[in-house]
């Protein structure tokens, strides 16, 4: 193994599990979260003589990754819609709190689109900018769709979520 | 806590999360099988797409062994991403070199597809093995093509329209069809599509490779705006041709992919010493580049990247006192 080798391995080891986490938050499935990153890092590897010279090699992996989703999204919405059907049955649920599941469960079912926005905006902590950049969107409609997923998650999580907003997880 | 606090909270990885035993070895073997789907559709805007010209897939017969001498497949990172100029038709009677007029070009993206520029243009998926590339139906421009671009062409879809064996030796990409047909070609010595282009600017961003030059012919002087998202990915360009001597009427602009963002550019009357992209109302203005362009006598060019243009945005002119020298027709969509 050469130095390249065992520096896209540490690569591999630091990236795997936040490019599985960042997989599922966007599909809701194991296996296809397990399966985008593990895309994600095979692209990235053939890049790496390049890639590894970027500040941050590590967005481009996401980059692939969210672009990987996005294709597949675009090019079977049959597809899409299975797995949007059967995500909360196939998929991952916190275990801290029953508040939690059911924010989660409400996530599950926002639109791909919606969903992409809020994990890149809330989870990755980028910009309404950066997310327009990686989703390829203008920022307005980054912007739209961020405050219509808000909105329907608080809509889902009725008058627990608007007691929590008003009175601070706290005092609850 | 606000709905944002608990959404972060909730989208948090757990520690633990996955058991990542055995996933560097998957990775490996999926590496190995190189196993890459049809990725996004791609195209370049200057070719004027007549119509699509369809290969079936026909199935390689066996080969006996490995080329001899001959560093192959594993590591493809050498073979996606570059920019493979053919150098030498081989046939079974003789081995003969395109023209240097004819600069053919293959590329891999390594998402599982290629693209290549002979006479036509050519894009399809492909499945890179450890010394075969398994082409599958790739879609083209049908130019019509004569002389030399029409038989390096033919050379060309002879070989790479079908399943093929690859390796790379010495900087040289070898393509071989078991009967003696087979393809050279070099890393090519730009990664830029157009040759003879003078760069105003050129460069990177978020990952991409752009270029904004100048071509003069006879009066004319060409300026061409080049992208691309990755390596490997094919180029798109956008052009305009101006002659030399004939005033600007309008600096109405043309626009090039740039990613997310475009470029704008165009040109505008030569005292001009500002130049404005002005999106619609509420959004804000984009102060452009000038560009002198050695031989423009009536003009000077202008370019920069703004956000995806909507309909009403203009491109306005200043001279150095903030007169208006000139506005663009409102983007009409």
């Amino acid at each position: 193994m050469d130095d390249k080798d065992l520096e896209f391995r540490e690569f591999f080891a630091s990236q795997y599990g936040r490019l599985c986490w960042l997989g599922l938050l966007l599909t809701g499935n194991r296996a296809k979260a397990e399966d985008l990153a593990q895309e994600a890092l095979v692209r990235t590897f053939w890049m790496w003589p390049r890639v590894r010279t970027y500040d941050r090699p590590e967005d481009y992996a996401r980059k692939v990754l969210v672009n990987r989703h996005r294709s597949l999204l675009r090019r079977a919405l049959l597809e899409a819609r299975h797995a949007r059907r059967t995500r909360v049955e196939e998929g991952y649920l916190p275990d801290h709190g029953e508040d939690a599941m059911v924010l989660w469960s409400a996530v599950q079912r926002l639109s791909p689109r919606q969903r992409a926005v809020l994990v890149l905006r809330y989870h990755e902590d980028l910009s309404e900018a950066a997310v327009a950049r990686l989703l390829r969107l203008p920022v307005g409609t980054v912007k739209t769709l961020a405050h219509r997923g808000l909105a329907k998650l608080r809509a889902e999580l009725g008058p627990l979520s608007q007691d929590y907003v008003r009175f601070g997880k706290e005092d609850r | 806590m606000s709905i944002e606090q608990q959404l972060k909270e909730v989208l948090e990885r757990p520690t633990g999360w996955p058991d990542e035993t055995g996933a560097y070895d998957r990775f490996l073997r999926r590496r190995r099988r190189s196993t890459r789907t049809v990725a996004a559709t791609a195209g370049l805007t200057f070719v004027l797409v007549l119509g699509l010209a369809v290969v079936a897939l026909r199935v390689l017969p066996g080969r006996d062994g490995p080329v001899a001498d001959v560093w192959q497949g594993r590591s493809d990172r050498s073979l996606t991403g570059t920019e493979w100029q053919l150098t030498k038709v081989v046939e079974p009677s003789k081995t003969w070199s395109p023209p240097p007029e004819v600069d053919a070009v293959l590329r891999f993206d390594g998402e599982g597809r290629f693209s290549a520029t002979a006479c036509n243009y050519y894009v399809g998926p492909v499945r890179i093995d450890s010394d075969v590339l398994h082409v599958g139906r790739m879609a083209g421009t049908k130019v019509g093509c004569s002389g030399a671009r029409r038989a390096v062409e033919e050379a060309f879809l002879d070989v790479v329209g079908d399943d093929v064996r690859w390796a790379i030796s010495g900087g040289e990409l070898r393509l071989d069809k078991p009967d003696g047909r087979g393809l050279r070609f070099r890393v090519r010595d730009t990664i830029y599509p157009t040759r003879d282009l003078q760069p105003l600017t050129q460069g990177q961003r978020n990952g991409g490779d752009y270029r904004f030059g100048w071509q003069a012919r006879d009066e004319l002087i060409s300026l061409q705006w080049e992208w691309r998202d990755d390596p490997g990915k094919p180029w798109e360009s956008a052009g305009v041709t101006r002659e030399t001597t004939r005033p600007v009427p309008r600096p109405d602009p043309l626009i090039g992919s740039a990613g997310d963002k475009r470029f704008v550019f165009g040109v505008v009357p030569p005292h001009t010493a500002r130049v404005v992209y002005q999106p619609p109302a509420g959004q804000p203005a984009v102060q452009l580049d000038l560009f002198t362009v050695p031989g423009a006598r009536t003009w000077q060019a202008f370019g920069g990247f703004v956000d995806q243009p909507r309909k009403g945005s203009l491109v306005v002119a200043f001279n150095g006192h903030g007169r208006e020298l000139g506005r663009s027709h409102p983007l009409v969509s």
